[in-house]
């Protein structure tokens, strides 16, 4: 399970680290919005380029890019085929049945194919280079606008907060209790489908019981310490602008300016 | 000594679930500044008291004047009053932790009660500063042991500036060495915040630490006393289960071989100076 790369920190220390996480996270939606404004070669070549240089202000090795992509290589190659034989126009190469392969078809398959990547790369250079608890606070910053219809932004940044305090210490309560089945004979690797997810049973009914025990102490800790929902408290961690957001501004509007400069009607 | 800081007088509660009272006509006096120790074996509605004290249950009875606390009778109106003055310590250091980061779960309370952030600051840096815990202030709870989740929790609960700690079995889920640093950072603050301590607790060792301490068994209070005096009546404290702290059982095993011990020797210290003043005589 530690081979997921998205929604994984990865400690390190340049630029793109000191940005806000509100900027990185509007940003990385921004983008994927962005990306539906190139539609030839050029703006392609253009977006990737930005991509790239995202990606290598991050410092981190490739290879960690390179695991974001990887879970996903499937679902792309797919995309892509589905892309190259389906399309019709331009000059028609070869045709069978439903199947045909023409120009406009290859240059749509690779359009998607980079499409794909350059997604996954910068939703992975976002999550890498940002605390989940930081994504969390940044999360509530953009939800609050839903204030004036009473969404309890509030109360969600508290559910969200404590939801990614409870990752780590739910994942190791799994392994203990995994090793603890093995260790009576539960066998969770090997069968067919059925087999398998019969073995899950021994596994989940536990984790549940666990889980709810846990939010009743934890509910209890809280109202022990003076919780009493949102109204009236001040905040600890606070989030602020600084200079490197502007590289990230620039970045965005720049980026936005050139594919919309260089698209073809 | 001085006046009493919490008084329970003839409490019972009822779990809803269950028709056998888990705590049943109860009455103690805690005095401000002791070190009050709750004793019993599983079951015997140890926890439950701690959660009548702050509200997070409420008595049968719910008189106006069943428990009083630093002067208020708990009720509606004084819920959150009392819950300002009592801080506790919960059994699972896991499952209290609520911030993601040690700073954030230490600002948890004055969050709460909406400090300003400036002031938060230096209280946070502070309170983990008293509990040793300054290297760690951005750790995640997950990189730390329980030992230290559980000082994190002292601090949290410090920064607020309680007059009463409640040790609801916080040193039970904890190794030796965890035990052993709990209780004395416990003790540290207790003499330097003037804080009253009580303690709910299996450690039999612990009890020695106490002014005075309340037995438990299935919801009724069967004996009080300072330590050695509620000890003193072996017949009760085998008949509940409960072991004598080491010390007693020593001082037992040493009159029976026909040494001669003062009645008022009850701790570790005074024992090694009678010792050492009966060897010297020899």
């Amino acid at each position: 399970m530690s081979k997921i790369i998205i929604g994984r920190y990865i400690p390190g220390d340049s630029i793109i680290y000191k940005m806000d996480p509100r900027g990185k996270l509007l940003v990385a939606i921004l983008f994927i919005f962005i990306i539906f404004l190139a539609n030839n070669w050029l703006t392609y070549g253009i977006i990737a380029l930005f991509a790239i240089l995202a990606v290598a202000a991050t410092k981190l090795k490739a290879k960690i890019f390179w695991d974001g992509v990887k879970p996903l290589i499937w679902l792309i190659f797919f995309t892509s085929v589905l892309q190259l034989f389906f399309t019709t126009g331009g000059t028609i190469y070869w045709k069978w049945w439903i199947f045909t392969l023409s120009s406009f078809g290859i240059a749509n398959a690779i359009f998607i194919c980079i499409r794909f990547t350059l997604i996954i790369l910068i939703s992975t250079v976002m999550t890498v280079t940002t605390m989940p608890l930081e994504i969390a606070d940044a999360m509530e910053w953009i939800l609050k606008p839903l204030k004036l219809i009473r969404v309890p932004v509030d109360k969600i940044a508290l559910v969200m907060s404590i939801a990614l305090r409870f990752v780590p210490t739910l994942f190791d309560q799994t392994l203990k209790i995994m090793n603890a089945q093995r260790s009576r004979g539960a066998d969770f690797n090997d069968g067919g489908l059925i087999k398998r997810s019969k073995a899950i049973a021994p596994l989940l009914v536990p984790l549940f019981i666990s889980s709810l025990e846990t939010a009743v102490d934890l509910s209890t800790a809280m109202e022990a310490r003076g919780y009493r929902g949102s109204k009236g408290r001040s905040h600890y961690r606070v989030l602020r602008w600084s200079k490197v957001d502007l590289v990230n501004l620039f970045y965005l509007v720049s980026l936005t300016a050139l594919l919309i400069i260089f698209r073809t009607h | 000594m001085s006046e009493n800081i919490i008084s329970l007088n003839h409490v019972s509660f009822t779990y809803s679930e269950s028709k056998v009272p888990a705590v049943q006509d109860v009455s103690f006096n805690v005095k401000k500044g002791e070190w009050f120790t709750i004793l019993g074996h599983n079951g015997s509605g140890k926890s439950t008291i701690t959660r009548l004290i702050n509200g997070l249950l409420w008595s049968d009875e719910n008189d106006a004047d069943s428990i009083i606390v630093d002067g208020d009778p708990l009720n509606e109106q004084n819920l959150w009053k009392i819950r300002d003055k009592v801080g506790i310590v919960f059994q699972n250091p896991d499952n209290q932790f609520v911030g993601a980061t040690v700073a954030d779960d230490v600002a948890f309370g004055l969050e709460n009660r909406g400090v300003p952030r400036e002031q938060m600051l230096s209280i946070v840096d502070k309170a983990i500063q008293e509990v040793g815990m300054s290297d760690y202030k951005t750790a995640e709870p997950s990189n730390l042991s329980g030992g230290q989740k559980q000082r994190v929790a002292i601090a949290g609960i410090l920064a607020v500036k309680p007059k009463i700690l409640i040790l609801d079995e916080a040193t039970s889920m904890l190794d030796p060495r965890g035990h052993d640093e709990i209780i004395s950072l416990v003790k540290k603050m207790k003499d330097k915040n003037d804080l009253t301590v009580i303690s709910i607790t299996h450690d039999i060792n612990e009890i020695m630490l106490a002014d005075h301490v309340l037995i438990l068994n299935d919801g009724k209070a069967i004996a009080q006393g300072t330590p050695k005096d509620v000890f003193k009546n072996e017949k009760l404290i085998d008949s509940i289960g409960l072991e004598e702290p080491f010390i007693f059982k020593l001082i037992k095993k040493l009159i029976k071989a026909g040494i001669e011990i003062p009645e008022n020797v009850d701790s570790q210290e005074k024992l090694v100076e009678i010792l050492c003043q009966l060897n010297s005589k020899m």
